[in-house]
C-alpha cells in the first residue's frame, strides 16, 4: 500500500533523511520509531507532500506522492505532529470546511462532522473558537479531520504525544478500531509502549537511516537482545551511533 | 570545586542583560537574511536572493529619511506663509497674482523666533508625530495574543519594576518609525530656530527624551490594558489604532501642501496655548530660547516633566499588574444561544442560496474575514480612510462634485483603491492561511486550485470599491463622453488582472512560517507590486489609444506569466531549502521582450543622434542589433543555470516537415503583409511612410542581410521560443498563438501591427507544427525579404 523507494531528503549538506527504502502492506500497522530529530516528521512530510524529496519517491496505492498529490489525498487522512487550526472558526466549522473540501456536499459534511464529534466527546467543544482549544482537543479535532473521509490509508505524526492517559488509551482504540476495518495506518512515534500494543511491524530509524524493520520478535533476534522494545530500541539505536562514529 | 557566590543582580545590570538580548536576536535575525547566501544549510533561493535585499533596504532608508526632511520642511514654511498675514512670503507677481514665497519664508523664520501661532501649530504637529511614534507600534503587535516575553522574563529573579523600567528603554531603542516620524521633523525645527547643524544634535537629544514617553504610553496600552479588557476589545482598539495613524499621517502632509484647505490651517491655529508646557511643546521652546540661560531653563523643565511622566507610569503600570502578569482564563467569548442544527435548515432564502453558490473555500474566507476584525478593518476600511483623508486634507477634490467632471483622475483613484486593497487582501492570501496552511495539503485539491478560487473571490470583492467611486462621479456627471467608457473598461479589466498578479507575488512575497509578523511580508515584492500598478495608470492617462492597449496587453501577458512562475514555486512553499528546478517560462520571456523593446528604442536614438524620425536603415539596425544582444544574453543565463526547457533550433524536429509547414506559414504571412502594404498606398499616411522607407542602394544589400538572417533568429527565439513556449505550457494552442502575437505585434511600429500581428500568427503555428525553431525563422525570414525587397524595388 505505502511503498518507499529511496525517498530521501538532503538540507545542504546535512542528511535529514537517507536514502530510504520500505513495503507497508495494506491493512499493515507501521509504527516508524525512532528519538527526536531522526527524521520521522521530515519522512511523513514529504508522504504529505508539504516537502519534496531529494531523490526517490514514496508511492501510496501506486500513486507517486509529489506528482499525484490530489489523487493521493482521498485516500490518506493526516495528523501533523503539533495540529494547528483557524484561531477564529468553530471546531464544528472547521470540520465542516475539510468534509466539503474532500467533497462530500453541504448537508453530507454536516451529518459527517456531527458524528465524529460526538465520537470523539467534542459536541461542547465544537462550538468554541479553536483558539480556546488546549492541545489535547486540538489533536482530537485533528484526528477527526483526518477520519471524515473514511481514509484507506492513515499517517499520524506522534498522535499521542503530549495526551493524558485517557485521551490517549482513547486515541488507540480508536486507531485499533480503524486496522480492525482494514485501514493501512503508518504512525511515528517514539513513545514504545504504544508501539508494542499497537503495531504489527514497526521500522526503527535514527540519525536519518532506517536500521532495523520488522516485527517486535525479529527485530529482538537481529539485535540479539531481549525485553521490551524499550530496551532492544535502546540497544539498537545506540549501535548505530555506535557505528557512526567509527 | 569552590562554589562562587552568585552576586545579586543590580537593576542596572539587570536591564542591560535584557537590552542585550534585545540586540542580539535583532543582529541574529540581521545577519540571518544577510548572510544567507554563504550558509550552506537554509536559506531559499527562489527567486529574489535574500542577500541583495540589505542594499534596497538602505536605498529605501536612505530615500525615506530624504522624503522626509523634505515634507517637514515644506510643513515648516507651508505654515509660517499661511498663519499669519503678515507673513514675507505673501507675494504679488508679475501679472499680479499672489503666491507664497516659501524661501522668504525661510529667511524670516531664521531671523526672528516663531510667531506665537506658528509655535502653537508646530507644537501640535510634534505632538501629531508623538502620537504617530505610539500608534504605529501599538498596531503592529497583536494585542490580543498572550505576551510569551513577559510570561518568560518574569521568571527570573528580577523586581517587576526592573522589568517594566527595561521594556521602555528597549521599546524606546527599537522604535524605528517613531524615529523616522520625529527626526526629520525636530531637526528642521531646530535648523529653522537658528541652531545650524547643531539642529541635529537637538533633534537626537529631543528623541531621546520623546521616545520613552512613546514607549510609556505604548506599554501601558499594551502591557496594562491587556489585563483589563478582554481579549475581544482588544482586538478592536488594535484595529482602531490602525485605521488612526492614517488621518493623522494625511493631516501632517496637508500642512505641507500650499493648497491645502483651509479648515486645516483653522485647526492648526485652533490649537490650545497651554500645549507649549507638555513635554513636545517644551522641546520647541527649548529650542526656540534667544539665549543660553533660558535654553539651560527650558531643558530643565523639560527633564523634570519627562522624569514625573515616566516614574508615575511605571507606578500605574505596577498597579495594573499587582494581581499577576499575564491575564489566564480570557476566551474569546462566542454566541452560545445557536442550536447546532441550524446548518440544516439554513438551507432557504437568499443569504442561504448565496452561501451555496460559493465554495467551501470562499465560504471560510468570507467567514473569517466577518470575525477577525483586525483583517476585516486593516483590509475593507483602511483604503477607504486613505482615500477621504488624502481627498479631504490634500484639497485637491474639495467636493465629490469635481468627481464627476475630471474622470481620467476618478478613474485613477477607482483603480487605486482597488489595487490597495488587493494588495491587503489578494498579496496576503498565505500569510492568512499562517501555521494553518498543512490543512490546505490534506484536502485533495491542487494549492493552485486552491489560489485561484481565492484570486477570484478578492478580484471580485474589490471591484466593489471602483463601483462606488464611479458610481458617486457617475451621479454628478453633466455629460456624457465616449472617453468615460474607455475608462470604465480599462478600470474594470485591470481589477482581475492585478488579483491574479498579487495572488502571484504574494506566493513570492509571504513567509506564513515567519514569526515576527513584521517579517512576513517581503518588501521588494510590495515595492514590485506597486510599480506594476502604477504602469497600468499609464493606460489610463495616456491619450493614445494605442499606448492603453499596448500596457493591458503587456500587463495581461505578465499575469499569466506570474502566475505560471508562481504555480511552479507551489510544491516547494513549505519548503524551506528546496527551490524549483530553473526552467524557462512566460515571465523570462517577457522580460526579455521588455528588454528588447528598451534597447531598441536605446540603439535607434544612438544612431539617430536627436534627427527626428528613425530611417528604415537605423530602424532595421536597431532590430537586428537589440534582438542580437538579448539572444546572448538569455543563451548565457541559461547556460549558467543549465536551465531546462530551452527551446531548440534543429534539434528533434522533422526537417521535411518543418520546411512544409515553414512553406505554407509563410506563403500567408506574405501574402497578407503585401496585401496590406498595397492597401496602404491609397491612404493619406502613404507619403509620410515611403520617405521613411527609402534607403540608399549600397545599403540595401546588407539591410536584406540583416532584416532576414539576424533579426528572425533573435525575435523567434525570445517571441516563439521563449513566450510562445511558456504560454503554451498553460494553455491550449490557440490563445497562447493568439496571446503571443499580440505581444509580438505591439513591439512593432503603430503602423505595421496588424500584418506583424498575422506574421506572428504564423510563425506560432509553424514552432507548433514543427516543434523547432527552425520553422519560424524561415517564415520571418521570408516576409522580412518579401517585404524589404517589395519597398525597395517597388
Amino acid at each position: 500500500m505505502i511503498e518507499f523507494q529511496g525517498l530521501s531528503k538532503v538540507y545542504g549538506g546535512f542528511d535529514a533523511v537517507k536514502p530510504l527504502s520500505l513495503t507497508v502492506k495494506r491493512g499493515e500497522v507501521f509504527g516508524f520509531l525512532g528519538p527526536n530529530g531522526a527524521g520521522k516528521t521530515t519522512t511523513i512530510r514529504m508522504m504529505m507532500g508539504i516537502l519534496v524529496p531529494s531523490a526517490g519517491q514514496v508511492r501510496i496505492d501506486g500513486l507517486d506522492c509529489h506528482t499525484e498529490p490530489a489523487e493521493v489525498k482521498r485516500r490518506v487522512g493526516y495528523l501533523p505532529d503539533t495540529p494547528i487550526f483557524y484561531d477564529y472558526l468553530r471546531g464544528r466549522e472547521i470540520l465542516q470546511f475539510v468534509a466539503e473540501m474532500h467533497g462530500y456536499s453541504r448537508a453530507e459534511a454536516a451529518e459527517r462532522g456531527a458524528r465524529l464529534l460526538a465520537e470523539f466527546g467534542l459536541q461542547e467543544a465544537a462550538e468554541d473558537y479553536a483558539v480556546n482549544y488546549s492541545l489535547g482537543m486540538k489533536k482530537r479535532l485533528g484526528l477527526a479531520c483526518a477520519l471524515i473521509h473514511d481514509p484507506v490509508v492513515l499517517i499520524l505524526d506522534e498522535p499521542i504525544n503530549g495526551l493524558d492517559p485517557r485521551a490517549s488509551r482513547d486515541v488507540q482504540e480508536r486507531l485499533l478500531a480503524a486496522a480492525a476495518r482494514g485501514v493501512t495506518i503508518f504512525v511515528s512515534t517514539h513513545l514504545l509502549d504504544m508501539a508494542e500494543k499497537l503495531c504489527d511491524r514497526v521500522g526503527i530509524i535514527h540519525h536519518g537511516q532506517l536500521v532495523a524493520t520488522g516485527t517486535l520478535d525479529e527485530i529482538r533476534a537481529k539485535a540479539s537482545a531481549s525485553g521490551s522494545l524499550e530496551d532492544v530500541f535502546l540497544k539498537i539505536t545506540d549501535e548505530a551511533a555506535a557505528e557512526r562514529t567509527e | 570545586m569552590t562554589r562562587q557566590a552568585m552576586q545579586p543582580l543590580t537593576p542596572g545590570r539587570a536591564i542591560w542583560l535584557m537590552m542585550k538580548m534585545r540586540l542580539t536576536r535583532q543582529r541574529n535575525m540581521v545577519a540571518n537574511n544577510v548572510f544567507s547566501k554563504f550558509r550552506k544549510k537554509q536559506g531559499r533561493n527562489g527567486i529574489g536572493k535574500k542577500s541583495s535585499l540589505w542594499v534596497l533596504t538602505l536605498v529605501m532608508v536612505a530615500f525615506m529619511l530624504f522624503t522626509f526632511f523634505n515634507v517637514s520642511r515644506n510643513v515648516v514654511l507651508n505654515m509660517d506663509c499661511n498663519l499669519s498675514a503678515h507673513s514675507a512670503c505673501h507675494v504679488v507677481g508679475k501679472e499680479g497674482e499672489r503666491f507664497d514665497d516659501l524661501e522668504r519664508a525661510a529667511a524670516e523664520l531664521h531671523a526672528a523666533p516663531f510667531r506665537p501661532e506658528l509655535a502653537r501649530s508646530l507644537t501640535m504637529v510634534v505632538t501629531l508625530l508623538f502620537a504617530i511614534a505610539v500608534l504605529l507600534p501599538l498596531g503592529s503587535k497583536e494585542l490580543a495574543q498572550p505576551d510569551w516575553d513577559m510570561e518568560w522574563l518574569v521568571t527570573m529573579p528580577v523586581e517587576r519594576s526592573t522589568l517594566l523600567w527595561g521594556r521602555l528603554l528597549e521599546r524606546s531603542a527599537a522604535n524605528f518609525s517613531g524615529m523616522f516620524a520625529l527626526l526629520p521633523p525636530l531637526a528642521v525645527i531646530g535648523w529653522y530656530s537658528g541652531l545650524g547643524w547643531y539642529a541635529l544634535l537637538a533633534a537626537l537629544l529631543a528623541m531621546a527624551l520623546l521616545l520613552p514617553l512613546a514607549a510609556l504610553l505604548h506599554t501601558l496600552a499594551d502591557t496594562g490594558l491587556r489585563m483589563w479588557l478582554p481579549a475581544s476589545q482588544l482586538r478592536n482598539l488594535q484595529a482602531i489604532t490602525g485605521l488612526f495613524s492614517m488621518p493623522l499621517i494625511y493631516f501632517i502632509m496637508a500642512l505641507g501642501m500650499p493648497g491645502a484647505s483651509g479648515f486645516v490651517m483653522d485647526l492648526a491655529r485652533g490649537f490650545p496655548a497651554w500645549t507649549v508646557w507638555t513635554p513636545p511643546g517644551m522641546v520647541l521652546q527649548a529650542m526656540q530660547a534667544p539665549d543660553l540661560g533660558a535654553a539651560v531653563y527650558m531643558i530643565a523643565i523639560l527633564l523634570l516633566e519627562t522624569a514625573v511622566l515616566m516614574w508615575a507610569g511605571v507606578a500605574l503600570m505596577r498597579y495594573q499588574l499587582r494581581h499577576g502578569v499575564v491575564n489566564s482564563g480570557a476566551r474569546e467569548s462566542v454566541r452560545r444561544k445557536q442550536p447546532v442544527a441550524t446548518d440544516a435548515t439554513a438551507s432557504v432564502g437568499l443569504r442561504a442560496r448565496l452561501s451555496n453558490a460559493l465554495s467551501p473555500l470562499k465560504r471560510r474566507e468570507l467567514r473569517l474575514l466577518s470575525r477577525d476584525r483586525n483583517f476585516l478593518v486593516q483590509t475593507l476600511l483602511l483604503p477607504v480612510v486613505i482615500v477621504v483623508s488624502q481627498m479631504i486634507f490634500n484639497g485637491k477634490l474639495n467636493s465629490f462634485a469635481e468627481l464627476g467632471q475630471h474622470h481620467t483622475t476618478t478613474a485613477a483613484i477607482a483603480f487605486g483603491i482597488g489595487v490597495y486593497v488587493l494588495m491587503l487582501s489578494a498579496f496576503q492570501t498565505l500569510n492568512n492561511e499562517g501555521q494553518v496552511l498543512w490543512l490546505l495539503y490534506t484536502v485533495p485539491r491542487s494549492i493552485e486550485s486552491v489560489l485561484k478560487e481565492k484570486a477570484q473571490l478578492w478580484g471580485t470583492l474589490t471591484m466593489i470599491y471602483p463601483l462606488v467611486v464611479i458610481g458617486i462621479s457617475a451621479w454628478y456627471t453633466t455629460h456624457f463622453e465616449w472617453r468615460m467608457l474607455a475608462l470604465l473598461l480599462i478600470v474594470f479589466t485591470g481589477i482581475p488582472i492585478y488579483s491574479m498578479i498579487a495572488v502571484s507575488l504574494g506566493v513570492f512575497a509571504c513567509d506564513p512560517q515567519a514569526v515576527e509578523a513584521r517579517a512576513r511580508v517581503r518588501p521588494t515584492y510590495v515595492y514590485l507590486y506597486m510599480l506594476l500598478a502604477s504602469f497600468y495608470t499609464w493606460s489610463i492617462y495616456s491619450s493614445v489609444w494605442s499606448q492603453k492597449l499596448v500596457v493591458m496587453v503587456l500587463v495581461a501577458s505578465m499575469a499569466l506569466a506570474l502566475w505560471q512562475k508562481a504555480r511552479d514555486a507551489l510544491p516547494y512553499l513549505l519548503d524551506p531549502a528546496a527551490a524549483p528546478p530553473p526552467r524557462v517560462s512566460t515571465a523570462d520571456g517577457l522580460i526579455a521582450a521588455t528588454a528588447f523593446f528598451i534597447m531598441q528604442g536605446l540603439i535607434t536614438l544612438l544612431i539617430m543622434q536627436g534627427t527626428d524620425t528613425p530611417t528604415l536603415k537605423a530602424a532595421t539596425m536597431a532590430f537586428a542589433g537589440a534582438g542580437l544582444l538579448v539572444y546572448v544574453l538569455m543563451r548565457f543565463v541559461y547556460w549558467r543555470s543549465k536551465t531546462g526547457g530551452v527551446p531548440a533550433v534543429l534539434r528533434g524536429g522533422d526537417l521535411a516537415a518543418t520546411l512544409r509547414y515553414g512553406a505554407l506559414a509563410a506563403a500567408i504571412a506574405c501574402t497578407t503583409g503585401l496585401a496590406y502594404m498595397a492597401g496602404l498606398q491609397h491612404t493619406s499616411v502613404w507619403p509620410e511612410i515611403a520617405k521613411q522607407m527609402s534607403a540608399s542602394s549600397g545599403s540595401r544589400a546588407w539591410l536584406l542581410a540583416l532584416a532576414v538572417v539576424a533579426a528572425p533568429l533573435c525575435e523567434e527565439f525570445i517571441f516563439r521560443g521563449l513566450i510562445y513556449g511558456g504560454l503554451r505550457r498553460s494553455m491550449p494552442a490557440l490563445p497562447a498563438m493568439a496571446m503571443s502575437a499580440a505581444i509580438f505585434a505591439v513591439v512593432h511600429p503603430p503602423v505595421s501591427i496588424l500584418p506583424v500581428f498575422v506574421l506572428g500568427l504564423c510563425t506560432a503555428w509553424a514552432y507548433e507544427r514543427s516543434k523547432t525553431l527552425l520553422g519560424p525563422m524561415l517564415v520571418h525570414a521570408a516576409y522580412n525579404a518579401v517585404i524589404l525587397s517589395w519597398q525597395f524595388w517597388r
